[in-house]
């Protein structure tokens, strides 16, 4: 058995956004009995409407794993991982609800001091976007010795020198040299290094990767593939959670898979459960839908509808009014979370 | 009926609805609109010609007519003083009786013969806010005014934004030698000094209410074209201007009726703040001299009475006409502010 | 012997580097180089690549799209297009000549967000190229545009509303009935799923396929996605850093791909099979933005040659109906 890393329950991050912003109709919004002690406490959430981005999540991360969160947009698959670390904006942004134990303790009750110790060491992320993540006016070093004067406290010349030393494990090419380089001189696939360099310098136990390689060329995005799959090798005991929408991605590269629609878990198991057999019918309905190479060219079974906006979610199972085995009760009752065996859980009325 | 309805939609908008909901601009935006409307009415308000008279059973209207003072059996020149009139008629009693504006002081009206000391003189009760060194009523010569600083301001900005849309967009749009020259012309062009060409032209002829504006007017526009062009460039980029070129669109419909609507973003959150600025030019030309002509009823020239005839002594010249152009740009900065605030794109769009 | 809709021979596009207003002695980088591309009537035909390898440049210089987006680019080359029979370069006529052909080649564009005019309702959208393109009357066009949108999905009295009322999806479909109203006979997709989600990705790949036998279309399938293009495609056209690398029937080049580049490109894509690790042909380095001389490939090629960096490759028929651009590739 495998000991827990991480450990989330029921979390809840909703994003308050004006009504005005959104196109919807302005109507009177009474909060949620649960929501009533923010509303009062912040005055900027007056006349605000709550977008549920995550509603009650619980997972658990365990050592030496890669855990892969596939889903959507609006899924609330980053919103997940940016609440861990409480990366989450406010306004509009708040963690409403849930608990996040990481090794133990409560990262969501702790003060910001002590979870800045967490921040950068012990918890690495690894962001989306490479080309806005790194800061314009900073050359590579002085970000590095950032990140790794955070987590060590050692000269400045070992500073120097564990950065190249990261570098050169990323395949940065003449790492010495260009560690004075300004970000805008690397490629993207380069300062996708570079950020995971970062993310790995103080060795952390958890990796959080958010779609690290979506903005990539497919054959750089090879590269970085094998380059994370390399560095989590190599770190023993370490576990990495990729965020990402690419189903072939999660199949090559992560141990057990969580699928998330519209805020909430729908599926979660190992990666040959999910794949040869997967239950919920929204998993099934995207590997149905995917065209793949080898397949024969049949008509793709596409999944009716579209994801509901955070103001259109309908009563009941979220997946309803695209769901090709509905039943009637999916359209009032939410199905609860159900182990169907081996620590397959699935969200569906199919299987209660 | 199309056009009406069309109109409408624009404003039932979003921004619209937006811009309602900040109370503070919307209320200045409502008082603003009312005065300036109701300033054209200004002779039924505030003037010393009479609205009705009832004279001998018959009425006269000396606030649209000139009547001179034999109508009324008195043995004067030109017209009559109306005020003088009503309280003599109020003492025959005899059926006769002169209805007058609420305030009964005009701003063209010389009132040396019924003033008690030398003008300028105090505010009284007869004068609210004193008079001028001619001996006018300063407080109907500000309501005057009002009319005229935002009817030039109006009518300058109108115009200048009109030319400078078309030439910034045409410039933007087709790109090249066209754009190069003219912004090489835009630029030589924005060099000339405002102030001394208007000296030199206010020496040579006398500015009238059109020659000023035409003259604000050529040095205006220039200020808007920078930022027209650069939003024409942006719209041009995008794909909907391409989809109107396959869907075999002219030139002229791409840019006036696709590109154009979609950049003017920018120049609408300036209007409120050019209106402003156009104000202030106005009432700094006519402090030094170069402005309207002399009887024209206007806040700068009381100003300057006020400063060169001893500030101390004759408050009044100073604080009233100050504290209206302060109030009345305070006014139209706040709609600026909630215009460009309703027109915000969304503060928080990370919600994916 | 198939007929061709579109024929491009020796296009290039080029970009001036840095540009003096008064000298000559400009330099170019190439964003397209020489290239030759036919599209036979009826087929779909995959254009495939990697980001700055001007396979969106391409399709838009021959459907003379370059003009807003980019208007320093400098096009050379003939795009010849079957009219109905009668064959015309389309690069070499004026634009004013060029309007009238225009309903017959169109588009569908990435961003569903960007390709739609935020202030215009979807059935002013779709009924623009009917304004140009056909002699319908008002109500003759209400009436089409609601046709056409029952057609690509959507319901036709959504049509008095505005682009952010509807789903990314949808406006897909809004783009795609907009392409169909002037009946064109050809019809160039630039990455139209890129942008949306995975569970309607398939929506709209299956009204493509829909739509393009229902009306007879030919069409050109731009993406980066491989799996979408082997499934959507009849013939399949790699290219890299503005120059083709390999051409073939789809089920060639994903069963037996001959250039070292197509061959990493296929070995990259991740797929589902349930196993975890797979042989992996993982390539050095990333796209350099130009290249001097020689086969563009060379720098992160794993059979390059010294031959590779002098002489550039040319297409050349290796096998029956499949093409590639290597001094090196073995026919199997």
């Amino acid at each position: 058995m495998k000991k827990i890393l991480t450990e989330i329950s029921g979390l809840k991050t909703y994003f308050f956004i004006d009504p005005l912003d959104s196109g919807i109709s302005d109507y009177k919004y009474i909060p949620e009995p649960e929501l009533e002690k923010f509303y009062s406490s912040r005055k900027w959430l007056k006349g605000k409407v709550p977008a549920k981005a995550v509603d009650g999540v619980s997972l658990n991360i365990y050592e030496d794993e890669v855990l892969g969160i596939v889903g959507e947009s609006g899924a609330g698959k980053s919103v997940t991982a940016h609440s861990i670390t409480r990366l989450i904006p406010e306004p509009p942004g708040i963690i409403t609800a849930g608990k996040i134990l990481f090794k133990g303790t409560d990262l969501l009750t702790m003060s910001l001091e002590e979870l800045h110790k967490y921040r950068g060491r012990e918890i690495g992320m690894v962001f989306q976007e490479p080309m806005t993540s790194l800061n314009p006016v900073l050359t590579i070093e002085e970000q590095l010795r950032e990140t790794i004067m955070h987590g060590m406290n050692i000269s400045r010349k070992e500073v120097f020198e564990r950065g190249v030393e990261m570098l050169r494990m990323t395949g940065i090419p003449d790492a010495e040299s260009r560690i004075k380089n300004y970000p805008h001189q690397f490629s993207g696939g380069m300062r996708q290094r570079i950020m995971i360099a970062m993310a790995v310098s103080c060795n952390p136990s958890l990796l959080i990767a958010d779609e690290p390689t979506t903005a990539l060329d497919v054959t750089v995005q090879a590269q970085i593939l094998e380059l994370m799959m390399d560095l989590k090798r190599s770190r023993k005991d370490s576990s990495m959670m990729m965020i990402t929408h690419n189903l072939g991605l999660v199949s090559e590269t992560c141990d057990r898979v969580i699928v998330m629609y519209c805020g909430k878990i729908q599926e979660s198991g190992t990666v040959n459960q999910i794949f040869t057999s997967p239950k919920h019918p929204y998993t099934i309905g995207l590997m149905e839908s995917l065209p793949m190479a080898g397949k024969t060219r049949k008509k793709l079974k596409a999944i009716p509808g579209y994801v509901p906006g955070p103001f259109e979610m309908p009563d009941g199972c979220k997946f309803c009014t695209r769901c090709t085995k509905a039943t009637e009760k999916c359209f009032v009752t939410e199905p609860g979370i159900v182990d169907t065996g081996d620590n397959h859980s699935v969200r569906c009325n199919l299987y209660e | 009926m199309r056009g009406l309805k069309k109109i409408k939609q624009r404003f039932t908008g979003r921004k619209w609805r937006k811009f309602k909901s900040l109370k503070r601009g919307y209320y200045s935006f409502i008082i603003i609109i009312l005065c300036y409307l109701l300033s054209f009415a200004c002779p039924l308000f505030i003037g010393n010609d009479a609205l009705v008279i009832k004279y001998e059973h018959e009425y006269y209207f000396p606030v649209f007519r000139y009547y001179p003072a034999s109508v009324f059996g008195l043995n004067e020149h030109g017209e009559t003083n109306y005020r003088n009139l009503k309280k003599a008629f109020l003492v025959q009693d005899n059926g006769n009786f002169v209805i007058m504006p609420f305030y009964e002081y005009g701003p063209n009206e010389n009132l040396l013969k019924e003033l008690r000391e030398t003008p300028p003189t105090h505010p009284t009760s007869a004068n609210w806010m004193g008079t001028d060194d001619r001996g006018r009523d300063v407080f109907a010569r500000i309501a005057y005014g009002f009319n005229i600083s935002i009817s030039f301001a109006a009518t300058v900005t109108i115009f200048a934004y009109f030319f400078g849309i078309m030439i910034g967009a045409v410039s933007g749009y087709f790109g090249g030698k066209t754009d190069i020259t003219v912004q090489r012309l835009i630029e030589i062009w924005a060099t000339l000094p405002f102030l001394y060409i208007v000296i030199i032209v206010s020496s040579i002829i006398v500015p009238s209410f059109k020659s000023l504006t035409i003259i604000m007017i050529l040095f205006n526009w220039v200020g808007i074209t920078f930022y027209v062009r650069g939003e024409v460039l942006r719209e041009k980029s995008k794909d909907y201007t391409s989809a109107a070129l396959a869907a075999g669109a002219p030139a002229v419909r791409i840019l006036f009726r696709h590109i154009l609507p979609n950049s003017l973003t920018p120049v609408i959150t300036f209007i409120p703040f050019a209106i402003v600025a156009n104000i202030g030019s106005l009432v700094a030309l006519d402090f030094l001299g170069f402005g309207l002509p002399p009887p024209t009823p206007s806040w700068g020239q009381l100003i300057q009475q006020g400063v060169f005839a001893s500030m101390i002594d004759k408050w009044w010249l100073v604080v009233f006409p100050l504290t209206a152009q302060f109030i009345t740009l305070l006014l139209i900065v706040f709609i600026g502010e909630s215009v460009r605030e309703a027109f915000d794109p969304k503060p928080y769009s990370r919600l994916k | 012997m198939n007929e061709y809709i579109l024929n491009i021979e020796n296009l290039s596009v080029k970009y001036t580097a840095h540009s003096r207003l008064f000298s000559s002695a400009n330099k170019y980088i190439n964003a397209v180089e020489n290239l030759d591309l036919s599209i036979i009537m009826g087929e779909t035909l995959g254009l495939v690549g990697e980001s700055g390898c001007g396979k969106t440049t391409i399709v838009k210089a021959a459907a003379k799209l370059l003009r807003l987006s980019a208007p320093e680019a400098i096009v050379t080359g003939k795009a010849i297009f079957d009219a109905d029979g009668q064959k015309i370069d389309l690069l070499s006529l004026s634009e004013k000549q060029f309007r009238k052909h225009r309903g017959l080649i169109q588009v569908i564009f990435q961003d569903p967000y960007s390709s739609l005019n935020p202030r215009f309702t979807a059935g002013q959208i779709i009924e623009e190229p009917l304004y140009y393109f056909t002699k319908l009357n008002k109500e003759e066009r209400k009436k089409e545009v609601g046709r056409l949108m029952e057609i690509t999905g959507l319901k036709a009295d959504f049509a008095s509303r505005y682009p952010y009322e509807f789903s990314a999806g949808q406006r897909q479909r809004i783009g795609i009935a907009r392409a169909l109203a002037p009946k064109p006979k050809l019809i160039i997709a630039d990455e139209p799923v890129s942008s949306l989600d995975v569970s309607v990705q398939a929506q709209i790949l299956n009204l493509l396929e829909d739509l393009k036998s229902e009306f007879g279309l030919s069409m050109i399938f731009v993406s980066h996605d491989l799996s979408v293009i082997e499934h959507i495609s009849d013939r399949t056209a790699v290219m890299y850093l503005g120059r083709l690398v390999e051409t073939g029937s789809s089920a060639d080049i994903y069963k037996n791909p001959l250039h070292p580049y197509t061959k990493a490109l296929l070995s990259a894509v991740p797929v589902i099979n349930g196993k975890k690790k797979k042989e992996k042909n993982v390539l050095e380095g990333e796209n350099p933005f130009a290249v001097k001389t020689g086969c563009a490939f060379c720098p992160r090629c794993p059979v390059s040659q010294p031959i590779c960096e002098s002489s550039i490759p040319q297409l050349e028929e290796k096998l029956k109906g499949h093409s590639a651009a290597c001094h090196f590739c073995a026919e199997k």
